[in-house]
């Protein structure tokens, strides 16, 4: 009888565990049903070079895309030009609300260069 | 030599039965991720502290494994420690040969480049050689019943969760999925990660009997928490490959949901292989 009573108490661990493994799957769920309330945005995609280092082959300036939509967006093509010379890259994902970096290599100083987001697909 | 030692002989023969089983055990378990290509390039693009936080973690979850599993009959924390020890040589020569074979490994990598693919292959060879005994070993878990065996399963919880993200985490079809599903996709990956776990935990006994009695309680304390886990493992495993950077936290839970789906048939799983 006295074993019975032991039985139906429960170590504080499994009561912790318990606990943290409700809150992690709810949060999970809460935030995905935010989410799929959310009206969704394409992607909103803006380039600027954040970084000009000099190397021995030349001026590689860091193009940083953002990504203001909801949307991710693939293939993500970016143009710098900078007088007659144009370079271009390509980023596999640009994630919604997320950013990710692109290199592009001139011969001169490509501080004063434009850098634009061209074209991309969906993912 | 055998007339001097029969017994003695006889052991290192067992050794080597043991030894081999532990080499077929990485096998079975690494050439998945031996044969992905972005486990060759992480292994020199990924970031050294990543890498070594991946190393770093993966070793106390080998220990475990050699505790809970191991490829020897031996037991006790000397044997363990040597266990967990042989399994990482064993991890580390499956690696090396098999790479070298698959012509990934030539003699023109650079030092840094292959210590850190194989050592990054290493760690899921060695999971599996400590597997390969697939049983548990008697004589443990029976004073302090309640808390030593739950931190067990939990433990075997993490571990196979682990397994399983490792070895979809570094393809690119994780993020490429989690690009594709909306949040109404996330949230049927969820509710079908919670039902997979609580099916298998509930039917392949995960629980005392205690719990097989009462779904409920099975799920408040073995479910929930082994989904949590399943979630925490992935979101490390996701880091580790640099899966989360420039995501914004809806993403990376995202991605942490889609990689937290294999996560949680992993933890599930981990009871059937141990």
């Amino acid at each position: 009888m006295a074993k019975k009573g032991t039985a139906q108490k429960r170590p504080v661990l499994q009561w912790t565990m318990a606990g943290v493994g409700a809150a992690v799957t709810a949060a999970a769920i809460g935030l995905m049903a935010w989410e799929a309330v959310q009206p969704s945005a394409p992607p909103a995609l803006s380039a600027r070079i954040v970084k000009v280092e000099t190397t021995s082959a030349g001026h590689v300036a860091t193009v940083l895309v953002s990504n203001a939509g909801d949307d991710t967006a693939a293939a993500v093509s970016v143009e710098a030009e900078l007088g007659d010379q144009t370079a271009t890259a390509t980023l596999d994902y640009v994630p919604g609300h997320g950013q990710a970096e692109a290199y592009v290599m001139f011969h001169a100083d490509p501080r004063a260069a434009a850098v634009r987001v061209k074209a991309w697909s969906a993912p | 030599m055998s007339l001097v030692a029969p017994a003695a002989s006889s052991l290192e023969r067992a050794y080597l039965k043991d030894l081999g089983r532990a080499f077929a055990g990485a096998l079975v378990f690494s050439i998945p991720l031996l044969m992905t290509m972005e486990m060759w390039q992480a292994g020199t693009a990924m970031n050294p502290w990543r890498r070594l936080l991946l190393v770093g973690a993966g070793l106390p979850f080998l220990y475990g494994l050699a505790f809970y599993a191991g490829f020897s009959d031996r037991r006790g924390v000397r044997n363990d420690l040597l266990d967990t020890a042989v399994a990482l040589a064993v991890g580390f020569l499956t690696a090396f040969i098999l790479l070298a074979l698959f012509g990934v490994l030539t003699a023109s990598t650079s030092p840094q480049a292959a210590a850190g693919m194989v050592a990054l292959q290493a760690i899921p060879g060695a999971m599996g050689a400590l597997l390969a005994r697939k049983q548990l070993s008697g004589g443990q878990g029976q004073t302090d019943e309640g808390q030593a065996s739950y931190r067990g399963e939990l433990f075997l919880m993490a571990a196979g969760a682990l397994f399983f993200a490792l070895n979809v985490a570094p393809t690119e079809e994780m993020i490429l999925i989690a690009y594709k599903t909306t949040a109404i996709h996330a949230l049927g990956l969820i509710g079908l990660s919670v039902l997979l776990l609580h099916a298998i935990v509930f039917k392949a006994g995960f629980a005392g009997q205690e719990e097989a009695d009462h779904p409920v309680e099975a799920f408040l304390y073995f479910t929930l928490p082994g989904y949590a886990i399943a979630l925490g493992v992935s979101l490390l495993v996701l880091f580790v490959f640099g899966r989360t950077d420039g995501h914004s936290l809806g993403g990376i839970v995202h991605t942490m949901i889609v990689l937290g789906f294999p996560a949680s048939i992993g933890a599930a799983a981990a009871r059937l292989l141990v």
